[in-house]
């Protein structure tokens, strides 16, 4: 008999034997009238059909089960009774041996904050800065050459297209267009004022402040400074006393009446009227 | 059944010893399994004879992982006094680190002393977490382990998989009721515990009754 022939018997004779175990199993676990549910009876014992462990009997009926009583139970030796090693044996040959509790991997780093970018507020800004701006330096060119002044109004004068272009509607017009340039400038390459907030917040201490410690000058002040002019004047061309008591025919020389400086009592000034 | 991919429940009033079944199934726990380690949301300090205390997970893990640079052994028990979410990640985190069906290196022993301290689960829901662990207990070698004061503490999900209960004294007859239906008991099997004496209990496992 071929050796898969004999297997596939021993295999079918175990497979019956346990079928047969099975059948008698059942036949004292059914209640004879068959109603109701199954009870559990007394059961072979040892390993059941299967080959794996009976449990133990219980029943589904918790009136005739037995009560416990809980037992309060103090270890000896505190928690290092039961320490063991802090890592499992490795899985295959040459491995390190695995934590039995990881450590917490290192959080990623946070990426770097997102480069500032201009909002539409900050571009308008910039855009008044600049039209502000070329305005002041056109205004102060033209102050500085009064002809090229001369010959822009002769021009508005003559030609009505430049007439047009150097009316106040023009001149909003083309300050509107560098304004519109100079906006989206600002947003295109993240420009705007820079230190714009504090050097704002300076300028409106320190005017304030001014305005606080400023004194104006009153209107005696001028007066007193011109008669303390004319009397250091007046004292300078008279002629000085001899020293014999008889008047000198010679001039006086100026040099040697030096005029010592009079403090006028407006600030702390010191004006010389020599 | 293994006790691997047990489902514990203890119900019972104050103290009527429901901490100290858990704690005996704790110390069984760790005296079975060599390798097993016992995680207990312990809020109220019941545990610290058997397992080291810890405020947090991450002190656990800076414990853990300075016995391994030391080569110093390390408690296997662990009492935690912070929440229970954090716990409940860390079991699953170890459980499928060292852990898979069949072969389970290191057997997990969860409890949670108090579950109206829980905050991943209550009465009215279940979250994601507890569902994770009690449907994977056996692939992640948890056996998990929760005392509670009233059957309605927790959501039926908990009662359907509990493999084992412990049940001390009831107040009443309707008590006794809604527990036997939710675990699947016959009516009246509880009738006795109704008034019942301190530290007196039942214990029912699953497909074999009450032993």
């Amino acid at each position: 008999m071929k050796p898969e022939a004999i297997r596939q018997r021993r295999y079918q004779a175990a497979k019956n034997k346990e079928l047969a175990e099975l059948r008698e199993l059942e036949a004292r676990v059914k209640p004879p009238d068959g109603t109701g549910v199954a009870e559990a009876g007394p059961v072979p014992s040892g390993k059941s059909a299967g080959g794996a462990p009976v449990p133990p009997p219980g029943t589904y009926d918790a009136q005739s089960a037995p009560l416990h009583t809980t037992v309060k139970v103090t270890p000896v030796g505190g928690p290092e009774r039961f320490a063991a090693p802090a890592t499992r044996a490795p899985s295959s040959e040459g491995a390190q041996p695995t934590p039995i509790v990881p450590q917490t991997p290192e959080p990623e780093p946070s990426p770097p904050p997102p480069k500032h970018q201009t909002t539409i507020e900050e571009a308008k800004l910039f855009a008044k800065a600049v039209v502000g701006y070329f305005k002041f330096g056109t205004g102060m060119l033209l102050a500085k050459s009064p002809e090229a002044m001369e010959n822009l109004r002769q021009l508005a004068a003559t030609d009505p297209e430049w007439g047009k272009a150097l009316s106040p509607e023009g001149l909003a017009a083309f300050y509107a267009f560098i304004g519109g340039c100079a906006e989206r400038t600002a947003i295109r390459y993240n420009l705007r004022i820079p230190y714009m907030d504090e050097g704002v917040t300076v300028a409106a201490i320190g005017i304030a402040t001014f305005g606080m410690t400023y004194r104006p000058k009153t209107p005696g002040d001028a007066s007193r400074v011109k008669a303390a002019k004319d009397a250091n004047t007046k004292q300078a061309a008279k002629p000085a006393a001899p020293k014999n008591g008889k008047p000198s025919d010679q001039p006086e020389n100026p040099e040697d009446h030096p005029v010592t400086p009079i403090k006028t009592g407006v600030g702390e000034e010191e004006i010389d009227l020599s | 059944m293994s006790e691997l991919d047990a489902q514990t429940l203890v119900i019972g009033p104050p103290k009527h010893g429901k901490t100290t079944l858990i704690r005996d199934l704790c110390l069984k726990h760790l005296q079975t399994y060599p390798t097993g380690i016992a995680l207990v949301h312990d809020v109220n300090r019941q545990f610290v004879d058997m397992c080291a205390r810890y405020d947090s997970v991450d002190a656990y893990r800076d414990a853990a992982n300075r016995a391994v640079e030391s080569g110093a052994m390390f408690p296997r028990g662990a009492s935690f006094g912070c929440d229970s979410t954090s716990i409940t990640e860390l079991a699953l985190e170890l459980g499928e680190l060292h852990n898979e069906d069949g072969r389970i290196a290191v057997p997990i022993f969860l409890a949670y002393d108090e579950t109206s301290l829980m905050e991943t689960s209550g009465s009215t829901w279940v979250s994601k977490l507890d569902l994770k662990v009690i449907a994977n207990r056996r692939h992640r070698g948890i056996h998990p382990a929760y005392n509670m004061q009233r059957h309605a503490g927790l959501m039926d999900a908990f009662f359907e998989m509990a493999t084992q209960a412990f049940v001390l004294a009831q107040i009443s007859e309707e008590n006794t009721r809604a527990l036997e239906k939710k675990i699947g008991m016959k009516p009246g099997s509880l009738s006795r515990l109704v008034g019942a004496q301190k530290y007196l209990y039942a214990h029912w496992k699953q497909g074999v009754g009450c032993v």
